[in-house]
């Protein structure tokens, strides 16, 4: 079904200044927010777990008053029950938007790049849109969100934490099996970018019916990619191997996200320690190719992008994901660990990570 | 002499099932005809919540079809490939960086 809005959104750009510099329509994303009210309304069983719900989407005003200033969006379903559940989201949902937006005045000299500048959000109310005929030759057809009923204490009892959670995330549970076996394909891949997709399971725990978990079974290596120092291209070839092992392993698993590795640019281009120092390359990142990747093939709340970065020779890994429609950085518990536990906690010590920045165009 | 005029030939428009690639999105697109495999993919994207642009960046895509274990070529006429309940992957070809 789609997405409803009946307001056309424009973003207000200002310099650092202040000084207004113009206003452009835009058309938000709305999927990784539908997505994301989805998610929140099966979490909350709100509605049976299926794919599909419809979802209207209306601005929140600033100060409560009537427009034209928005300060988030709200998703609104209609529940099982006749009652409408609702999902908030920030101004910075639109934060993409106005990047892209900003380019417009980077080109026209009125931004340099890397300049910060402020955006405002406006909706104004059009008329409810008419019939089209493109919608009633194409449907989305509903599928069941497959979730077990788990207790997540025996997953809590058996791994450990890397990271700091935040309220409202669906904890994230990844096989200690599936993390070895991706480090290694990153250990033997040299100076290329390997990946890999994870599969993986949701599970609703036994005793608090509203807590969601993801658990990562296993990793498939991504085949017929193209490797290559500061990219890595998934093919169609790659989804369509990735499948046919998916369905080869017969275990109830689905898609869950993804794996890539960053080699150690600064080691390869032998940088010294002061460009090191300097370099954003040298830190951990999910840049914004990764970020445009995770939208278009990973846009839901459950899908997972696992980044393994060599830094001075060490594999670290970090978990990004959605969070009210945006990637961030997420928190993960790595299951099974072996018998070395404080071993362990050093190899998989948690990384601040930047997301989404302009690593990719600086290379 | 004169020629004979032949009646246009009357299709019947198909009916198929696309999915993406999590095979977590599906649709039904009805009313499939004299159009190329690249058009049938523009009319795919939006309903399947899959961009075209994403970040500035173009994402291309390609169907596999199925039934046949092959991907599609974007100028191939979607009639006279695919068949009533096909169903169809719809691949993007896109880089991490």
């Amino acid at each position: 079904m789609p997405d409803r809005t009946h307001c056309q959104f424009v973003l207000e750009i200002f310099d650092a200044n202040g000084t207004a510099l113009g206003s452009d329509p835009f058309v938000p994303d709305w999927v990784p927010a539908r997505e994301w009210a989805r998610f929140e309304a099966i979490r909350l069983q709100k509605v049976p777990p299926m794919t599909a719900t419809a979802v209207d989407f209306e601005p929140i005003w600033e100060d409560r008053a009537r427009g034209p200033y928005v300060r988030g969006i709200r998703g609104c379903i209609r529940g099982g029950d006749g009652q409408t559940f609702s999902v908030d989201f920030p101004k910075t949902y639109f934060h993409q938007d106005a990047r892209s937006a900003s380019t417009r005045y980077v080109s026209a000299g009125r931004l340099r790049d890397g300049d910060v500048f402020y955006f405002k959000v406006m909706a104004f109310a059009v008329s409810a849109p008419g019939s089209d005929t493109s919608t009633a030759t194409i449907e989305e057809i509903p599928q069941p969100v497959e979730i077990l009923d788990t207790p997540i204490a025996q997953f809590r009892a058996n791994s450990v934490a890397v990271g700091q959670s935040v309220d409202g995330d669906a904890p994230v549970f990844l096989s200690s099996e599936a993390l070895n076996q991706a480090k290694e394909m990153c250990a033997a891949a040299g100076n290329v970018e390997v990946g890999g997709i994870l599969l993986g399971r949701l599970h609703r725990d036994t005793l608090d019916r509203e807590l969601v978990f993801i658990e990562i079974t296993a990793q498939v290596p991504a085949e017929h990619t193209v490797q290559q120092f500061t990219k890595l291209t998934f093919t169609a070839e790659t989804w369509a191997a990735a499948r046919a092992a998916m369905r080869l392993r017969d275990r109830g698993e689905q898609f869950c996200g993804w794996i890539h590795l960053h080699p150690d640019f600064c080691r390869v281009r032998q940088c010294d320690a002061a460009k090191r120092a300097k370099c954003e390359l040298a830190g951990i990142f999910f840049s914004s190719a990764d970020c445009a990747l995770h939208r278009t093939v990973f846009c839901l709340p459950q899908h997972l992008g696992l980044l393994i970065s060599d830094r001075n020779g060490s594999l670290v890994p970090a978990v990004f994901g959605w969070r009210r429609g945006l990637i961030v950085q997420r928190a993960f518990h790595v299951m099974y660990m072996p018998s070395a536990t404080v071993r362990g906690r050093q190899i998989y010590g948690g990384v601040l990570a930047a997301v989404g920045g302009s690593e990719n165009g600086d290379r | 002499m004169v020629a004979t005029v032949a009646p246009p030939k009357t299709r019947s428009r198909l009916t198929i099932r696309a999915t993406d690639v999590t095979g977590q999105r599906i649709v039904r697109l009805r009313d499939v005809g004299e159009e190329t495999i690249a058009q049938l993919i523009d009319r795919l994207l939006p309903t399947m919540g899959l961009p075209a642009v994403v970040d500035g960046r173009e994402v291309s895509y390609s169907l596999r079809l199925e039934r046949q274990g092959r991907h599609l070529h974007a100028s191939e006429d979607a009639d006279s490939v695919l068949q009533d309940e096909d169903e169809v992957l719809v691949s993007p070809n896109i880089d991490a960086g």
